[in-house]
């Protein structure tokens, strides 16, 4: 198989991916055609700065948005042959996601909230496995509370859980610390790096912050909607000069 | 998947509240109408059929063909299948107290008990002519107790004497009885011929074998029939008045219905819009469009279902309680099952109806939505149907008023249905647009205006759906409010034309009493009293008729032309129908022969003979003395000023006729009376019936007043922070509110009074000529409630914005 990345089969691949947003003179080209694969138990930091394209990649990763030439394949199915039913189902199975923002739904409790995506897809909560995923998350006491009665990290590990809970091949994270102290924030990303390291799990993470992007396993440098270099395990200096390079191309 | 509704559901009763109250009282007006007309229906059935209770056969006697005489009922009796039998009397009778009088029904009682089918209340059962009993609403109405005497006069014949000796209480006053009812005797009745018989079959045979023995024995003029087939038919005649009420109430529930679906979507798709946002995160975590849309649509199934269990359990109570006030709870209460079920599920269908259109639009929520945190906007824009809809409306108010202005009734009521059906279609884009044309104003305005337009503006969907609800309400009251003036005056004027004089009281022999025509001239708002001579003459080709000589003031008060004519001839007035019978054409020349002398007379068909209520040929004073000499004066007739309030003038006429119980009262003031009487009835009933419509458009006005003002939570607390006081807030808010409450007053009279003209045009039918009244002051009223609804639907929303400080638009989301 022909991957950027060569040796293995990747989770999650992108082959020449274009996103352009109008037409004519006033198109933006958000995604520049990239290729890209993402291995089994690989913890990928995309940094770049604001309108380099990450959240867009983001989007067309996990199917939310429509590629204008190129193509994302999940496990090598193809986003692009599939209907709305089919990415709704891809995603419900296979793409986890944690924001920024927690997305957690108000109405529902901490548990209601974990459990939704097994809900939708009609599957009966294994128990012994919401234990497991509550009990290393240290959600057990919180389980029956409404996501306004949690405190942010406590939100954020409750969306890690449902996004763990249904052992999906890609963990996507959009800033997610963004919104958290430092304790917080440094014990979600040791637990995203326990995810991919342990669990095998593929994780792609946008952040802004370099630290953050420490816990990776390598960290890609958008500019322009291009890739512009690639750190394996770097330090925070390695990244800060990396994305100050990056800026200065702009 | 209901369990996730039953969540979202509860986590916010309040903004569910709403939803909540429009189909409780939807269907609370549904189920009301339903057991009120089964009440009714079942209490006028019980009390037509219970007169027949005892009896095996009835047999009638066809009222239109000749008397067969008093003693017909030994026919029936004679006949070896029938054993007892009871003739059953009814006579309509004037009735006279020293103060009031009225129509009266006489009614037989069997002279045996056993066959009696009701009990006394008080007092004892008459045994003699003159004895009478009296139900209680009769007493009463006329303020008599047992033991008083009243008059009673027949159609026809000399008037007598009778004392009430007893009061009976059947429970059950019918809705239409203009009467009094009173009962009496068989012997009361000496002399005439029964109205029916009701008879016992003989041992050993059946009522249906007995009806069939008898229609071959009998003349063809007398009806056997079963009592239970009587009383069928008996009960349906009865119910038919019940039934349209029902009909009538249930259009009503329908219209409250379809503005409760009005608010249901509304709230719904403010609602949605503002769980945006988590329904982009539920498509995001792998819910496929048909499961949000089902989300949506659980939700809606379980506010429907409580609300319409309340309110059509609310309705059972209310319904009942309506009959019982009208007393037409006789059969008891009656509550039909499949009825109240049928309620609960229109109740149910409508919420999920109106909720479905919201939950589709939220199931094309695109799931990168929950990433972002962009505002959304509703607007309404032009779609084909909204073009359809306005050519539909134009083109059915253009075929309205040309139907009304041809006098051609189907272009009219066409055009009217198609105008109705495009407005619908279209008034929800009207109305954004007309929020987009008043915004300019607002922003000239400054301040509160200024902010209030800003918001009216961000979403004119919403607040076009708002105010759609209330345009219905208040447009059906306007409509309402103008076919009642409207009708009023048309019949006002219909009246003028066939009653040349307001009032006009009549003895059937001799003089008008002095004192009743001293009480006539004392009447406020009579501009002329004049007291005619009369005189009975017999005309060849009419008969006997009473000869009318009036003076020339009264030609001239009462524009009978024709009379003040200078021509060599006599002229004479006559009724159309005398006009016909002498075989003349209208201002034709003819001999005709009174009291045995030829003469010549030119003769008129005018309403001014039929004046008295019994046709009687107007001649000039002066020319009556030339035919005929004496010194009577039968009639006395009043012709009111123009400025004379007629209910007034009604109300002093009949303290008149309740002095003098001879006279005959007619002219256009008694029929009015009994024709705007029922108007009234109705249109008070309709106008609180549309309260219902209202106050649930009201509810929607607040409701989505009080949602954008959680949605708006940051952004108003940031205004807060800015230095907008408390005051001004609220003042953004009553403006928001009163801008959608004036417009939906405003559409309603452009809307309601042209449909409550041809309404109009529609019942009359040409058969009147057409007189339109806009009742300004009411509508004014209407515009005044439609202010106080804009400053109610504030005042909740307003609290809660107050409470919203301003630190909360500095902090993040």
């Amino acid at each position: 198989m022909n991957t950027p990345t060569g040796q293995r089969s990747s989770t999650l691949r992108t082959v020449d991916l274009v996103r352009r947003y109008g037409v004519g003179e006033t198109a933006v080209t958000a995604v520049a055609g990239v290729s890209l694969g993402f291995e089994p138990a690989q913890f990928t930091a995309i940094m770049g700065p604001s309108g380099s394209g990450k959240s867009t990649l983001m989007n067309l990763l996990a199917g939310l948005d429509t590629p204008t030439s190129g193509s994302v394949l999940v496990e090598g199915q193809d986003l692009a042959r599939l209907d709305d039913r089919g990415l709704t189902r891809l995603r419900r199975e296979r793409i986890g996601f944690v924001f920024q923002a927690f997305n957690l739904l108000p109405a529902l409790t901490a548990e209601q909230n974990i459990l939704l995506p097994l809900r939708l897809a009609g599957q009966r909560p294994d128990r012994d496995r919401l234990d497991e995923v509550v009990r290393s998350l240290r959600l057990g006491d919180r389980l029956g509370h409404r996501p306004t009665e949690l405190s942010g990290g406590q939100q954020q590990r409750v969306a890690l859980a449902r996004a763990l809970l249904t052992r999906p091949a890609v963990l996507l994270a959009d800033e997610p610390t963004g919104a958290l102290d430092v304790t917080n924030g440094r014990e979600l990303l040791e637990r995203l790096r326990t995810a991919s390291s342990e669990l095998g799990r593929t994780i792609v993470m946008v952040t802004h912050d370099p630290v953050a992007a420490t816990y990776a396993d390598r960290v890609l440098l958008m500019s322009d909607g291009a890739l512009h270099g690639t750190l394996e395990h770097p330090t925070a200096e390695q990244v800060l000069a990396a994305v100050a390079r990056a800026e200065s191309r702009c | 998947m209901l369990s996730l509704a039953w969540a979202q559901t509860r986590a916010h009763p309040a903004r569910l509240a709403a939803v909540l109250l429009a189909i409780v009282l939807g269907t609370l007006f549904l189920a009301a109408t339903a057991v009120f007309s089964a009440t009714s229906d079942a209490g006028m059935r019980a009390v037509a059929a219970a007169p027949l209770a005892a009896a095996d056969v009835v047999v009638d006697r066809d009222p239109e063909s000749t008397d067969p005489g008093p003693d017909w009922t030994d026919m029936v009796a004679d006949h070896p299948d029938i054993g007892a039998v009871t003739a059953y009397h009814a006579r309509t009778v004037r009735l006279a107290t020293g103060e009031r009088r009225g129509e009266a029904n006489v009614y037989s009682f069997a002279d045996e008990p056993e066959l009696r089918w009701f009990d006394l209340a008080e007092g004892v059962w008459p045994t003699a002519p003159d004895e009478v009993v009296a139900d209680t609403a009769t007493l009463d109405a006329l303020g008599l107790s047992v033991g008083d005497t009243v008059r009673i006069l027949p159609r026809e014949g000399e008037g007598t004497r009778a004392t009430v000796v007893g009061a009976t209480a059947p429970g059950f006053q019918p809705l239409t009885g203009v009467q009094y009812t009173l009962y009496a005797t068989e012997a009361h009745f000496e002399g005439d011929s029964a109205f029916s018989v009701l008879a016992d079959t003989a041992d050993g045979v059946s009522a249906p074998e007995a009806v069939a023995n008898l229609g071959a024995a009998l003349p063809e003029i007398l009806h056997p029939v079963t009592a239970e087939e009587q009383a069928r038919l008996a009960a349906d005649r009865f119910a038919g008045g019940s039934q349209q009420l029902g009909m009538i109430l249930l259009v009503f529930a329908l219209i409250a219905l379809l503005a409760a679906s009005a608010v249901i979507a509304n709230t719904f798709t403010i609602l949605l819009s503002q769980r945006r946002r988590d329904t982009a995160l539920l498509r995001l975590v792998g819910a496929d469009r048909a499961r949000v849309r089902n989300l949506v649509v659980a939700e809606a199934l379980i506010v429907g279902t409580v609300g319409s269990l309340i309110g059509v359990c609310a309705g059972v109570g209310v319904g009942y309680a309506g009959a019982s006030l009208a007393g037409l709870d006789g059969g008891g209460p009656e509550v039909r099952l499949a009825a109240l079920f049928g309620a609960f599920l229109v109740g149910v269908v409508t919420t999920v109806g109106a909720a479905w259109f919201p939950a589709r639009r939220a199931a094309v929520t695109a799931p990168v939505e929950a990433l972002r945190s962009v505002p959304l906007q509703g607007g309404v824009r032009l779609r084909p149907v909204h073009v359809l809809g306005t050519a539909a409306a134009l083109l059915g108010a253009a075929a309205m008023a040309a139907g009304v202005a041809e006098q051609t009734l189907p272009l009219a009521v066409g055009g009217g249905s198609v105008g109705a059906l495009g407005l619908l279609l279209t008034l929800r884009y009207l109305i954004a647009r007309l929020l987009g044309a008043v915004e300019p104003l607002l922003r000239r305005m400054g301040g509160a205006p200024e902010l209030a337009g800003a918001n009216l503006r961000r979403d004119p969907g919403r607040a076009a759906t708002a105010t759609l609800a209330l345009v219905l309400g208040l447009g059906l009251i306007c409509a309402l409010t103008t076919a009642a003036a409207t009708g009023r005056a048309t019949i006002d004027s219909d009246l003028r034309d066939r009653y040349p004089v307001e009032v006009s009281a009549r003895v059937d022999e001799g003089s008008v009493a002095p004192e009743t025509v001293a009480a006539v001239r004392a009447v406020n708002g009579l501009e002329l009293v004049e007291v005619p001579r009369t005189e009975r003459v017999t005309v060849a080709g009419l008969d006997e008729v009473t000869l009318v000589g009036v003076s020339a003031e009264l030609v001239a008060a009462t524009g009978a032309g024709e009379l003040a004519e200078a021509v060599n001839t006599p002229v004479m007035l006559v009724s159309g129908a005398q006009l016909k019978e002498l075989g003349a054409e209208a201002g034709e020349t003819v001999e005709l022969t009174v009291d045995g002398s030829r003469r010549s007379f030119t003769v008129y068909p005018s309403h001014l003979a039929t004046a008295s209520g019994t046709p009687a040929p107007v001649v000039r004073a002066d020319v009556l003395d030339t035919v005929a000499e004496g010194g009577e004066h039968g009639m006395v007739w009043g012709v009111a000023a123009p400025e004379a309030d007629t209910d007034d003038l009604a109300a002093q006429m009949s303290l008149v006729a309740g002095a003098d119980p001879d006279i005959a009262l007619s002219g256009a003031l008694s029929e009015r009376a009994d024709i705007t009487e029922v108007l009234d009835v109705m249109v008070d009933l309709a106008l609180m019936m549309l309260l219902v419509t209202v106050v649930i458009s009201s509810v929607g006005v607040a409701n989505t007043l009080g949602l954008s003002v959680l949605e708006r939570t940051r952004e108003l607390a940031l205004l807060r922070a800015l230095g907008l006081t408390r005051g001004g807030l609220r003042g953004t808010l009553a403006v928001e509110a009163v801008v959608i409450a004036l417009l939906g007053a405003v559409l309603g009279v452009l809307v309601g009074v042209p449909y409550g003209v041809v309404g109009v045009d529609a019942i009359v039918g040409g058969t009147a000529p057409l007189v339109v009244a806009v009742p300004w002051g009411r509508l004014g009223l209407v515009l005044v409630a439609a202010l106080v609804i804009g400053a109610v639907a504030t005042l909740l929303p307003a609290r809660r914005a107050a409470r919203i400080a301003p630190a909360e638009g500095l902090s993040g989301d």
